[in-house]
C-alpha cells in the first residue's frame, strides 16, 4: 500500500490563488502555503479573507498549534496577498519562513527603486482615471489599478507578521533553499530573475507615453491647461457663435478623442499589470519523483526564458502537477507551452471566478489545449460532480488533490 | 454737376476689374517650424512655406484640409485663426509663437498642405479624401501622442508635459504640443494620405502592413526636411558635405523624442547599430520594423547623394575629390544643397510613385521592393545613376527578400504581367477616363457606373488570371491614369485598377479573425492601349497549396496563425471586454500612437 506522499489544497477565493502542501514527512508534517489571495472585482460566493479564517481552522484541527513551514507569496497583488490582511489571525499562526520574491528585498535598491516606480505609476492612473467621463475601456482599467494599489496591511503581515518569528527569505531564480526547514522536500527556484534584461522588462520603460500620464497626474485634480484663458471658447458659447458653424466637430471626432484617452489608461494599467506580474515567484516542489510547478502569475514573455535552460525545462516538462498562471489568461500559459512542454495526463489547478467584464479569462484556447493533452483539470470555481480518484471536494470551500508516493 | 466718365476711364475699369478676377496669387506663404520649437536655434528651423493658395475660412478651412480646435480634455475650443486678415498676411502668416494657438492651426495647416502637394506632384494627378475634407485638430487631448483617426478622417493630435526628471533639452514639466512638431503633423497626414490612396492598408493580415505605414509615414516626413533650402545649405556646412552626420535631419520629432525622456529623437532615418541580415526577422514591433524599411531608403539616398556629389567634389578640390579642412566655400554648399535636394526629390518620388504598383491588400516589405523597382525602372529604364541597384543592395543588407522573386536582379523584381493572357481594356473606357482625369474628376463616383460595370464584369470573366475567385463579387477601388514622360519626352499614360473581393466569413471565423476581413486583391497596370502590363495580385486560398513559382498561396490558415501570435503578444487582451475582442485586430490597427507599439515592447 503507497501512502499519501502529498495533498495540494486549493482554496476557493474566487478570483485570486491560495494553495496549501501538506507533505507527510516521517513523524513530521510540512506545510507550505502558496499565496492568499482575491482580486478586487472577484465574483463567486467565497474570498481570500474566508480562505483564511478557514485555513486557521483547518491548521488548528485536534486542538493543534496551527503552523505553516513556508509562506509564499509569489507577487505582490491584491489577488495573491489580500488574504493576509487581517494581521491578528495570521498573528496565530506560526510560520518558519516567508519566501517572497527579490523585488520585495527592502534592502535591495534595484528593488526599492522598482516598487517605487510601479507604485507611483499604478497611483498616478488612479488619479488620472478619477478625472475622466466614464468609457468601457476606463472601468476594464479601473479593476487592473485596483488590483495594482499598494496593499499595506498584506505586505506589512508578510513582512513583519506571524507567530515564531518566521525567516524572511527574498528569492530570484537559482536561489538555493535547501537550508529550509522542509525535510525532505525540494524547491527550486525557476524566477523571477535578477538578470539585467529581465528586470529591464519589468520596469515601465520610461519613454512610454504612459509613464507621462503619471508625470502629469501627480495629484487627482491636477490640471494642465494648454492656453492662456484668453484664448479658451465654452463649448455651448462655440456652438453658438454662427460663423464658427463649419467648425464644429461631429460625434465620431468628439467619440474618437475621448476613446483615446480612455485607452491609453488601459494600456498603461495593463502594462503595470504585466509588469508587476512579471516579478512573480516561479517554484517547483519535489517530493519523491513528484514535481508541483506553481509559477505565481508569471508571463510567457518572462518565464519562456526558464524554458531555454535545458535544466529547468526537463524539471518543467516532468511536472505531474502545474497551477495555471495567471487564472488562465492566454500570455501566461500559450497553447504551444500546453502542445510542446506540458507533460499528457498533468493535473492543472485553476483558481478562478468568472469576472464578467473579462471574457477572455480564462482563454478558451488554453482549456481546449488541455482537454487535449488530456490534463486533469481542477477548476476551483467548478469543482468536480462525479469522483475522480485521489480528489476530495469540500463543498465550495476547497479541493484536495492527493498524490501517492510511488516509492 | 455730374462728372463726366470718359473712354479712357472705361478701359481703366475693365482693367481693373480683370485684375480683380485674379487678385489672389497662385502660392500662399506661410511661416512654420521646420522642425519644432525645440530647434528654435537651428538654422532655417523658422520657415516660410509656400503653398497652393485656396478659398480658405476661419478655421483654417480650406476645400480639402481644415483645422478644428476642439480640446476634448477640457472641452473646449480655442480661437480660431482667419489667415485672411491683413495683419496676417503682410508678415506671411502669424510669427511661429508656442502660446498662441493660431500659429499652431496655422502650422498644421501648412505642413498638411505640403505634404498634399507633394502626393500630388509625384502622383501627377489631384487628390481628395473621397468627398470628405481631413480634419486636423492641433489640440485634441492631454497625452503624449497624435494620431491618425480612419473613421473621422482627422488627425488628433496631443499635448502633455515634458518629462519632469529627464525632459532633455524642454524645460521640465513644459507644455509640448505635437502639432507644434514639423515631422508628426508630416507624419500623421502621410498615414491619412496612404489611408485614401490604399484603404486596406490598415488591416494588419501580416507582419508588414502596420510597419509598412508607419515606415512610410516616416519617409515622407523626414525627406520633408529636403525641401527647405537654409536646413540643408546649415546641414551641408556642419557636416562637412556629409549628411549621415547631422541628427537633426535625420532625425524625427526631436523635441517629442526629448520631451518622452529619450534625450534623443523619437526615431532616425539611420539605424543604431548598422543593418543586420536577420533584422527583418526578428524586428517585430510596427514602428521598430518600419524603421528597416525607412533605413534602407535612406541607404539608398546617400549613396545617390554621394554619387551625385562625386564630380562637383573633384572639380571644387582639383581632381583629388578630398575636401579641405575648415568652412566649404558657400558656392559649393549652395551646388551640393541643390544635389542633395534633387536626390532627396528622386527618392521620394520613387517612393510615392510605387505606391501605385503596390496591390490593394496584404503589402509586404517585399512587395514594396518590387513596386519601388518597377517605378523606378518606368522613369528610368537604364538607371544610369545606379539608384536601383544601390535600392536593391539596401534592402538585402537588412534581409528584406520579397517571395518568389528568381534573384535580386532588376528584371526579376519588376512585377511580371504581360505573359498573362488577358485581353486589352475597350478603347471607350480609356477615352472616359483620360476624359475625366483632364476635367479633373478622379474616383468613381455615381456617375462612372458604366465602367465599374464594365470592370467589375471585365473581373469575372477573366477571374483565373487575375487569380481572383469567379464566383465573387469584385469591387474596384481606384481607376486613374498615371501620366509620364517617357526617355524620348512623349508622354505616356498608364492607367492602374485595383480588383478586390471579400470572402464571406462565419461567426466562429469572425471571432477568430477579430474583425478582419478577408480580402483577396489584385492591382493591374494597363498601358494607354489597354493591354496590361503589370499585375500584382494578393490571391486568397483556403488551405495552404503550392501556386506560380512554386510558393506557397497565401492562405486563410496563414492570416489566422498570425493573428494568433499577435494575441500572444497583446498584454492588453486578457483584459478586455467582449466588444474588443470582436473587434481587436481592428482596434490593434487605429494609427494611434505614435510611441506605442502592439504588445511586448522588444
Amino acid at each position: 500500500m503507497s501512502a499519501v506522499a502529498v495533498t495540494v489544497r486549493m482554496y476557493n477565493v474566487g478570483f485570486g490563488d491560495c494553495f496549501l502542501l501538506t507533505i507527510p514527512d516521517g513523524k513530521a508534517v510540512r506545510r507550505i502555503l502558496i499565496d492568499c489571495g482575491t482580486h478586487p472585482a472577484s465574483t463567486g460566493p467565497r474570498s481570500a479573507a474566508d480562505a483564511a479564517k478557514q485555513l486557521l481552522a483547518d491548521l488548528s484541527e485536534d486542538g493543534a498549534k496551527p503552523r505553516i513551514d513556508v509562506v509564499v507569496a509569489t507577487h505582490r497583488h491584491r489577488d495573491h496577498v489580500s488574504g493576509f490582511s487581517d494581521e491578528k489571525l495570521w498573528g496565530k499562526v506560526e510560520v518558519g519562513e516567508v519566501w517572497l520574491p527579490w523585488t520585495e528585498d527592502p534592502k535591495d535598491p534595484a528593488a526599492a527603486r522598482l516598487l517605487k516606480r510601479m507604485s507611483k505609476v499604478a497611483l498616478a492612473l488612479d488619479n488620472a482615471r478619477s478625472g475622466m467621463r466614464a468609457a468601457p475601456a476606463l472601468s476594464l482599467a479601473s479593476a487592473l489599478i485596483e488590483n495594482s494599489l499598494t496593499n499595506e496591511k498584506p505586505m506589512l503581515t508578510l513582512h513583519e507578521g506571524f507567530a515564531g518569528t518566521p525567516r524572511r527569505r527574498y528569492l530570484s531564480a537559482g536561489s538555493d533553499v535547501s537550508d529550509a526547514p522542509l525535510g525532505k522536500v525540494g524547491v527550486h527556484v525557476l524566477g523571477p530573475s535578477k538578470d539585467e534584461k529581465v528586470i529591464r522588462k519589468l520596469e515601465p520603460p520610461k519613454d512610454e507615453s504612459w509613464m507621462l500620464i503619471a508625470e502629469d497626474n501627480p495629484q487627482p485634480d491636477a490640471e494642465h491647461r494648454a492656453f492662456d484663458e484668453g484664448w479658451a471658447i465654452s463649448w455651448d458659447e462655440f456652438h453658438d457663435t454662427k460663423a464658427f458653424e463649419q467648425l464644429r466637430p461631429d460625434g465620431q471626432i468628439v467619440g474618437a478623442i475621448r476613446r483615446v484617452a480612455a485607452d491609453e489608461i488601459l494600456f498603461a494599467a495593463a502594462s503595470l499589470e504585466k509588469a508587476v506580474n512579471g516579478t512573480s515567484l516561479v517554484l517547483i516542489f519535489e517530493v519523491g519523483d513528484l514535481l508541483l510547478l506553481f509559477p505565481g502569475d508569471a508571463q510567457w514573455g518572462t518565464w519562456q526564458t526558464i524554458l531555454d535552460d535545458a535544466n529547468m525545462r526537463s524539471l518543467v516538462q516532468r511536472a505531474s502537477f502545474y497551477k495555471i498562471g495567471h487564472h488562465g489568461s492566454h500570455n501566461a500559459t500559450p497553447e504551444s507551452f500546453v502542445k510542446e512542454v506540458l507533460a499528457a495526463n498533468v493535473w492543472a489547478a485553476l483558481p478562478f471566478a468568472k469576472v464578467e467584464i473579462w471574457p477572455n479569462i480564462p482563454h478558451p484556447d488554453l482549456l481546449a489545449a488541455l482537454v487535449k493533452k488530456k490534463a486533469r483539470l481542477l477548476r476551483s470555481d467548478d469543482p468536480p460532480a462525479a469522483a475522480m480518484p485521489g480528489v476530495t471536494v469540500r463543498e465550495d470551500i476547497s479541493i484536495d488533490l492527493s498524490f501517492k508516493s510511488t516509492a | 454737376m455730374q462728372v463726366q466718365r470718359g473712354k479712357a476711364y472705361e478701359g481703366f475699369e475693365r482693367l481693373r476689374t480683370a485684375y480683380l478676377r485674379d487678385e489672389w496669387p497662385d502660392r500662399r506663404p506661410l511661416k512654420i517650424f521646420a522642425f519644432d520649437p525645440l530647434s528654435g536655434n537651428t538654422a532655417g528651423n523658422i520657415a516660410i512655406v509656400d503653398i497652393p493658395n485656396e478659398k480658405l475660412g476661419l478655421g483654417p478651412a480650406g476645400e480639402r484640409i481644415k483645422v478644428i480646435d476642439y480640446d476634448g480634455s477640457y472641452r473646449r475650443f480655442y480661437a480660431p485663426v482667419n489667415l485672411n486678415e491683413g495683419s496676417i498676411l503682410m508678415r506671411n502668416g502669424l510669427d511661429p509663437s508656442e502660446s498662441d494657438p493660431r500659429f499652431h492651426q496655422q502650422m498644421v495647416y501648412a505642413v498638411a498642405m505640403r505634404v498634399l502637394e507633394n502626393f500630388e506632384r509625384n502622383l501627377g494627378r489631384s487628390l481628395s479624401f473621397r468627398g470628405r475634407e481631413l480634419t486636423l485638430l492641433p489640440h485634441a487631448f492631454r497625452g503624449a501622442n497624435a494620431f491618425f483617426d480612419p473613421a473621422s478622417n482627422s488627425v488628433l493630435f496631443g499635448y502633455f508635459r515634458a518629462d519632469t526628471a529627464n525632459p532633455g533639452l524642454n524645460l521640465p514639466g513644459q507644455t509640448v504640443f505635437s502639432c507644434l512638431s514639423h515631422d508628426i503633423v508630416a507624419h500623421e497626414v502621410t498615414h491619412a494620405i496612404l489611408y485614401r490612396l490604399r484603404q486596406y492598408f490598415n488591416q494588419p493580415t501580416n507582419r508588414d502592413v502596420l510597419a509598412f505605414h508607419e515606415a512610410f509615414a516616416d519617409i515622407v516626413a523626414i525627406f520633408q526636411h529636403f525641401t527647405f533650402p537654409d536646413v540643408l545649405r546649415d546641414a551641408i556646412q556642419k557636416g562637412h558635405g556629409n549628411l549621415q552626420s547631422v541628427e537633426h535631419l535625420l532625425g524625427l520629432a526631436r523635441q517629442f523624442g526629448h520631451g518622452t525622456g529619450r534625450s534623443a529623437s523619437l526615431r532616425s532615418a539611420l539605424e543604431k547599430d548598422g543593418p543586420k541580415p536577420d533584422d527583418y526577422q526578428t524586428v517585430l514591433e510596427p514602428h521598430a520594423r518600419g524603421s528597416l524599411l525607412v533605413a534602407a531608403i535612406f541607404d539608398t539616398f546617400f549613396k545617390t547623394y554621394q554619387a551625385r556629389i562625386q564630380d562637383l567634389v573633384r572639380v571644387a578640390t582639383g581632381g583629388t575629390g578630398r575636401l579641405p579642412r575648415g568652412d566649404l566655400h558657400p558656392d559649393l554648399v549652395g551646388m551640393l544643397a541643390t544635389e542633395a535636394s534633387k536626390a532627396a526629390q528622386s527618392v521620394l518620388g520613387m517612393c510615392i510613385r510605387a505606391i501605385e504598383f503596390l496591390p490593394p491588400v496584404d503589402v509586404t516589405f517585399g512587395d514594396y521592393l518590387r513596386a519601388l523597382v518597377t517605378a523606378d525602372h518606368e522613369l528610368y529604364p537604364e538607371d544610369k545613376l545606379g539608384q536601383r541597384a544601390v535600392l536593391i543592395e539596401a534592402f538585402r543588407r537588412r534581409g528584406i527578400y520579397p517571395e518568389a522573386v528568381r534573384s535580386l536582379a532588376d528584371e526579376s523584381l519588376i512585377w511580371e504581367g504581360a505573359e498573362h493572357k488577358l485581353p486589352p481594356l475597350k478603347r471607350s473606357v480609356i477615352g472616359d477616363l483620360m476624359t475625366r482625369t483632364v476635367l479633373g474628376t478622379d474616383s468613381l463616383g455615381s456617375d462612372n457606373q458604366p465602367i465599374a460595370r464594365y470592370l467589375q464584369d471585365y473581373a469575372r470573366k477573366h477571374a483565373a488570371e487575375l487569380e481572383l475567385d469567379p464566383e465573387r463579387i469584385t469591387a474596384i477601388h481606384g481607376f486613374h491614369p498615371i501620366i509620364r514622360t517617357g526617355s524620348n519626352g512623349r508622354v505616356r499614360v498608364d492607367i492602374v485598377c485595383q480588383f478586390v473581393q471579400e470572402r464571406q466569413t462565419t461567426p466562429q471565423e469572425r471571432a477568430e479573425l477579430g474583425g478582419l476581413r478577408l480580402r483577396a486583391g489584385t492591382t493591374v497596370v494597363f498601358s494607354q492601349s489597354g493591354q496590361v502590363r503589370y499585375l500584382i495580385s494578393k490571391p486568397l486560398a483556403e488551405e495552404p497549396r503550392v501556386g506560380r513559382h512554386g510558393i506557397v498561396v497565401r492562405n486563410v490558415k496563414k492570416i489566422q496563425d498570425f493573428i494568433k501570435q499577435i494575441d500572444l503578444e497583446d498584454e492588453v487582451l486578457a483584459w478586455q471586454d467582449a466588444a474588443y475582442l470582436e473587434r481587436r485586430m481592428i482596434e490593434r490597427s487605429n494609427f494611434a500612437l505614435l510611441d506605442r507599439g502592439l504588445g511586448v515592447s522588444s
